[in-house]
């Protein structure tokens, strides 16, 4: 019972991402690209493996002729990824968009 | 080899199989995993690497350092949960192996003495 207390406790940041296990998830990424999957391991880098993944890839361009800039986003869905943790900027419970 | 306390495991775990790797200098390579250093670099070989303008090359063998990866194609057949969990049971049969010969060597120094004292 002591060690379920202990799981339960958040000492340090990394345990809110130890919530998170099994749950879907919101990451931010370089590059502006965002995924959104379940969560099924995580190590202190942030190297994540993540499951059932929409990755959302925003990119802006700027019209020729208009000059306005026209903001794109690609999604696709992806089974299971191992994501490299040096390209995570943040991870968060999934946003409402 | 990957240290156990890193999602390194996970991609030892992929050895053998065809996988699908994303760098981040937008290049997608496709080919199967010989081997995960240290680094969490990958050696690939049989491959296929697909670049952004659309040409493709193929290449016996390749090594993508670590630190050039952004993403991992899983094959889809894979349960990360079952691979992860036979993994921790390996690295923790192998800490259990190594605490009892720590344990042993620990013992053995004052058996020696005894018997050299019996003598």
């Amino acid at each position: 019972m002591a060690l379920a207390e202990d799981e339960a406790m958040v000492k340090e940041p990394l345990d809110l991402i130890r919530l998170s296990l099994d749950e879907r998830i919101y990451v931010k990424c370089r590059g502006d690209r965002e995924l959104r999957g379940k969560l099924h391991a995580y190590d202190q880098h942030l190297n994540m493996i993540l499951g059932e993944v929409e990755e959302t890839v925003t990119s802006s361009e700027i019209d020729d002729e208009t000059y306005e800039e026209i903001i794109k986003a690609t999604k696709r869905v992806v089974p299971y990824l191992f994501v490299r943790g040096d390209g995570v900027i943040l991870v968060s419970p999934p946003l409402r968009s | 080899m990957p240290s156990g306390a890193t999602l390194g495991v996970f991609l030892e775990a992929l050895q053998g199989s065809r996988i699908v790797v994303e760098l981040k200098r937008d290049v997608i390579v496709r080919g199967t995993l010989d081997s995960v250093d240290a680094g969490l670099g990958l050696t690939l070989s049989d491959v296929t690497m697909e670049y952004l303008q659309g040409h493709k090359e193929q290449m016996a063998l390749v090594h993508l350092r670590g630190p050039s990866v952004r993403l991992v194609h899983v094959p889809s057949k894979m349960e990360p949960d079952m691979v992860i969990a036979t993994h921790r049971r390996r690295i923790a049969a192998a800490r259990k192996l190594q605490e009892r010969r720590a344990a042993a060597d620990r013992v053995a120094p004052s058996d020696v003495n005894s018997a050299n004292g019996g003598e």
